[in-house]
Formats: C-alpha cells, structure tokens, sequence
C-alpha cells in the first residue's frame, strides 16, 4: 500500500512538472514571427533582437521588407535609408545598419555596438553566391552605390527588396546571378547580427 | 465612249484618294511606333536624344544609352494621396541605366499643384524625411537655378548616419503654370540635363 502511494505521488509529482514545463514553452520559446511590435520591455534589459536566432532576425526583416513593400513606407528615394528602416522596423529599433564606407559599396564595421557583419563567402568568387534571405547586399551599379535586401537565392537566380531602383518605389526585383555581377562586381554581403 | 472616259477618271481619282489615304495610314503607325501618343524622342547628336512631351509641354536631353520608361497616372506616391493631402503623380518618366537599370534621370510631374512656392516643396519634404527617418535624413539645398527662367531649387539627400553624401544624387524642383516638376538626375551630366530642358508651347 505504502509503496503504490509513493508511485502514485512520484507520478503526480513528474506529471506537473511536465504541465509547468510545457507552460513555459508556450510562452517563452520562440517567440512571435508576425508580431512587428513586440516590446523590448517584455525583454527587460537585454537586447531581444540580438538573442535571436540568426534565421528568426533575417525572417523578422524579410517581413519587414515585405510590410514596407506592401504598404510602401519609409524613405524610398534612398536605397540604404528604406533598408535601414526596414531592419529598425525589424528589431524594434534595436539594431540598424552601419554607414557605406567612401568606396560605396562596404560597410563601416568600426562602430560599437554593432549589428552586422560581413558574410564569409568562400570559397566562392563573389559574395552574392553565399547569401541567404536575409542578408544585405552593399553594392555599386556603375558609378551609383545601392542597397538590397536578399529574399532568395537558388545559386541561379538572385531576388531582392529594395527601394529606389526604380525611382521613389519599394519593390522587389529578381536577376540572374551572372547578370548580377556583370552589373555589379564590386560588391559585399552583410547579415544583421543585432548586439 | 463618253462613258468609258468617265470611268477611267472616277477610278483613277479613287485610286489617288485611296493611295493618300494609305500614306497617311502607314506615317501614324510609323509615329506611333516612335513614340507613344503624346511623347516623341528625336535624336539630338551623337550623344544626346531629345525627349519632347506634348502633353505638358516640355523637352530635354537625355543620353542616348538610356532606355525610357513612361507611366500616366502611376500609384506612386501612395501615402500622399491617402493622407488626403491630394498630391497625385500625373506622369513619371524615367530613363533606366543599361543593362535595366537602376534609374539615371527620373521626372515626376504633378498638375494643379496645391503648393505655392519650390520653398514650400522643401519644407513638406523636411516634414516627410523627420517623420519616416526618425530625423535621420534631411533634405539639402545646394544652389538655385533658373530652368528655362523658372526659378528651380537643386537639393540633394543628407543621411547623418552615412559617411559619404548622397550629392552625387540631386532633385531639382520647379514650378510652371500650376505643373510641379521634381527633376531627379544621378550618373548623368546634371547641368546638360538642366540646360537642354524647355518649355513648348
């Protein structure tokens, strides 16, 4: 008798234990991939965007370059401000995008605290062939630096959100990888990290 | 035989007026394939076309490497149009760089302007760039000019959070008879842009 309580206390014991486990999962695991105004409050002093995954941040700002898209906000005559929002539209303004450097087509990763880095892409050439959706493009077609936003890449054919390709509008736009960097060889990949 | 020369001088005044008629027929497909039905392009010289719009009355040059793009009544300018502050863009005319682009020289034109003055252009724009950039961006005078003796302000975007400036990039805006231009040139020669532009009668 004494024995079949104790299995039967055990097992009530390890049963709420799971309840409790499971509450804590519904509500703290993953987060919310729609929600565009989640507060850094709920987060108390730490940087939510950064302690993310790096696939949930590039999934929060593919939806935020798709929520500017479709209501075609932010400062669209100028390729890297709307890109800039965008992510600050992503974090919660937590994290934004460094300054081009001079040459037009990097990035100035001397800042702190910083939210991006640069992609390793070898062992390919270019580093377009190395992005994933997600990730930022720093480039120059011709002699005017720009600024997209990766959302696919099958090794073929790149596509990208961007703002101001086509004059003061936010669209996405798709080009074959070989017409990519016959327009635009100089360029470099980025992903926001956040900090 | 009276009758036979009658004949002959009705058929022939027929063909004459059938064959007048087809030559008109092939020169308007001949210019509608040139241009569109209220826009032409003429070539200027061995660098420079001439885009001429007849329906706003106004021409320029344009490099000959660009492609154009017309569009009548585009949906640009969405926020505006809601915000009910009835600012439509009535024609958008863009020419692209090779190989598709981006944009080289862009012209929104919009009729029956609310605003009274280029000045006041700047400062709606100000407002726009403080609410949607945080402040972070700024719209930046850099002369004024005349434009075929319309006063015309050159403005360039400012990002404070960028190292280089995006002067390479201008805006010129002016005014003729209620009509807002918002001339935007980059990769091109600005001031044979600004030249060439005339208004026709």
């Amino acid at each position: 008798m004494k024995k079949r309580n104790l299995i039967e206390r055990w097992s009530s014991v390890h049963l709420v234990g799971l309840m409790v486990l499971g509450m804590i999962f519904t509500f703290i695991g993953c987060g919310s991939e729609d929600d565009f105004t989640v507060s850094s409050a709920q987060f108390a002093s730490t940087t939510w965007f950064g302690n993310l995954s790096q696939s949930q941040r590039n999934s929060y700002i593919l939806n935020s370059a798709n929520y500017f898209i479709t209501n075609q906000l932010g400062s669209d005559c100028n390729c890297k401000q709307w890109a800039r929002e965008v992510v600050q539209n992503a974090s919660s303004n937590q994290a934004t995008i460094p300054p081009t450097t001079p040459d037009g087509w990097h990035w100035d990763l001397s800042g702190q605290p910083q939210d991006a880095q640069q992609i390793n892409f070898i062992p390919y050439r270019y580093p377009i062939y190395a992005t994933v959706p997600g990730n930022i493009v720093q480039m120059m077609l011709g002699s005017s630096p720009h600024t997209a936003i990766v959302t696919s890449n099958n090794l073929s054919t790149v596509c990208f959100a961007e703002a101001n390709y086509t004059p003061c509008v936010s669209a996405y736009r798709c080009q074959s990888i070989s017409s990519f960097i016959s327009s635009a060889p100089n360029h470099m990949a980025y992903v926001i990290t956040g900090h | 035989m009276k009758q036979k020369i009658k004949i002959y001088i009705l058929f022939t005044i027929c063909l004459i007026v059938a064959s007048l008629l087809f030559f008109i027929f092939l020169k308007n497909i001949e210019q509608y394939n040139q241009s569109g039905p209220d826009y032409t392009t003429h070539n200027l010289n061995a660098e420079y076309n001439l885009f001429v719009d007849k329906k706003y009355q106004y021409q320029f040059a344009y490099p000959k490497n660009l492609n154009s793009n017309i569009t009548n009544n585009p949906n640009i300018k969405t926020p505006e149009i809601e915000s009910g502050n009835d600012i439509a863009i009535n024609r958008a005319v863009s020419f692209m760089q090779d190989n598709g682009g981006p944009w080289a020289i862009s012209l929104f034109i919009y009729k029956n302007t609310r605003l009274k003055s280029i000045d006041e252009w700047f400062a709606e724009q100000n407002e726009f760039y403080k609410e949607t950039s945080a402040g972070n961006v700024e719209v930046v005078i850099e002369k004024r000019i005349k434009i075929d003796g319309a006063d015309a302000l050159v403005t360039y975007l400012n990002s404070k959070e960028e190292l280089m400036p995006y002067n390479y990039e201008k805006t010129t805006i002016f005014i003729k008879d209620e009509v807002l231009f918002e001339l935007s040139t980059r990769s091109v020669d600005h001031q044979k842009i600004w030249d060439s532009f005339k208004f026709i009668k």
